[in-house]
């Protein structure tokens, strides 16, 4: 009866064959306007957590902090999908006279729908900046995380 | 015999298994030594979700463990136990014995399925206590950054950390599942372990390479992702719910799989 260990290796083998057929259907849910919902308020969020850090409480976040634009590679490229060339923009008003600044971030976006922003050190700092009480701690703003709901 | 003695005959063996042992010892330690290797460096993870926080709250240790665990390392543990139980029957050729002591083929498989997925639950247990005990002892309970850049206070972190932790089961068991099933289509110990572990890489790379959703949701590595909906103030569990279904699905199919397989063999024969 040994014929029937090989029966199950066929049923996935056959599983498989059907999920590497339907690659080709379904459309990605990973898109510029699904990143720019949630890569704003991230941002904004996060700002007050650094500004809090470094000795600001009063620090707000303004609604044009919680918009950002997002997108993907060059003009040619659609904004949609997975991929470590998407870029967001966002607004830091810091600038001399209370003037905002835009600022962008690299994104890596994965297939999961979980996404790895890097910004600028000039206007966000270092991996790790110094708290108001004195102590090293890791930079909110350095590079963060998120993540889209792609069911 | 009833499934519950097998069941409980099966826990006592498996108690006694030095493999388990050390499983079990290196799940609950291995989590202190990475929290040791976190704090004595500057460099952090940062390309794993949490790495970059894991200096600034302990809660994010058993997290990051979570996503490099769920990587491979969760199926692997899951069919240490599972991918065996069946196929050490073969090669001890006891499976005469088992079956002259009155234990149905019936009770034999739902004994040592429940044996094996209890493991696979105690085992992620042990993780999840070893990574959340080693953060906490090492590193502290700071408030969490979330995954919407809001603070978790440190009561809701925790519960947040087990609750992730605990959707991991859920495929997980499906792992175990697969490992039974390939325990009693191989009798081969060492494929039983590793097929499935195999596969859970292979899907890995298939979610990775294919950008279709539809191909995503029904690979049993997704559920491990459930958490991402609601480590964050703004919560979706769609992810969860489906996930549950797809974990289900695998469990049901691989032990009714397995069951048909068990029961169709001819031992005196084999």
């Amino acid at each position: 009866m040994r014929v029937f260990r090989w029966r199950p290796l066929a049923v996935i083998g056959a599983a498989a064959a059907l999920i590497a057929s339907a690659s080709g259907c379904g459309s990605p849910s990973i898109t510029g306007a699904g990143l720019q919902r949630d890569f704003g308020p991230n941002f904004a969020q996060l700002y007050l957590i650094q500004q809090q850090l470094i000795g600001h409480p009063d620090a707000v976040a303004d609604a044009g902090m919680h918009t950002a634009i997002c997108t993907r590679g060059g003009p040619e490229t659609p904004d949609r999908g997975a991929g470590t060339n998407w870029s967001c923009q966002v607004y830091w008003p810091s600038g001399p006279g209370g003037q905002t600044q835009t600022l962008s971030y690299e994104v890596d976006v994965k297939p999961t729908g979980c996404y790895t922003a890097q910004g600028p050190a000039s206007l966000v700092g270092q991996q790790t900046i110094r708290a108001v009480d004195g102590r090293m701690v890791t930079n909110p703003l350095f590079e963060f995380y998120g993540c889209l709901d792609v069911g | 015999m009833s499934t519950w003695t097998v069941y409980r005959w099966e826990m006592e063996k498996l108690a006694a298994l030095l493999r388990v042992r050390l499983a079990a010892g290196a799940c609950f330690v291995a989590p202190f030594g990475f929290a040791v290797a976190l704090r004595l460096q500057d460099a952090v993870p940062a390309d794993t979700l949490f790495g970059e926080w894991v200096h600034l709250s302990g809660f994010a240790t058993p997290m990051v463990l979570l996503v490099f665990t769920s990587q491979w390392a969760l199926p692997l543990i899951a069919c240490l136990v599972a991918g065996d139980i069946f196929a050490a029957e073969d090669r001890y050729g006891t499976w005469k014995t088992i079956l002259t002591r009155a234990a149905s083929r019936t009770s034999i498989f739902w004994g040592k399925s429940l044996a094996a997925m209890t493991y696979s639950v105690l085992m992620v247990a042990l993780l999840a206590l070893g990574g959340l005990s080693a953060g906490e002892l090492l590193i502290g309970h700071q408030p969490l950054i979330g995954l919407s850049g809001t603070l978790i206070p440190p009561g809701q972190a925790a519960g947040l950390v087990l609750a992730s932790w605990g959707v991991a089961v859920l495929p997980t068991l499906g792992f175990t599942a697969m490992g039974l099933l390939f325990s009693i289509a191989t009798r081969n110990g060492p494929a039983g372990i590793l097929t499935p572990t195999v596969i859970g890489l292979l899907m890995q790379l298939l979610a990775l390479i294919s950008g279709a959703d539809l191909v995503r949701r029904v690979l049993l590595t997704t559920p491990y992702n459930a958490w991402f909906g609601f480590v964050r103030a703004d919560r979706y569990y769609g992810p969860l719910l489906w996930g549950t279904v797809v974990s289900a699905g695998y469990v049901i199919g691989c032990l009714a799989l397995g069951y048909l397989l068990m029961r169709r063999r001819d031992i005196d024969a084999g």
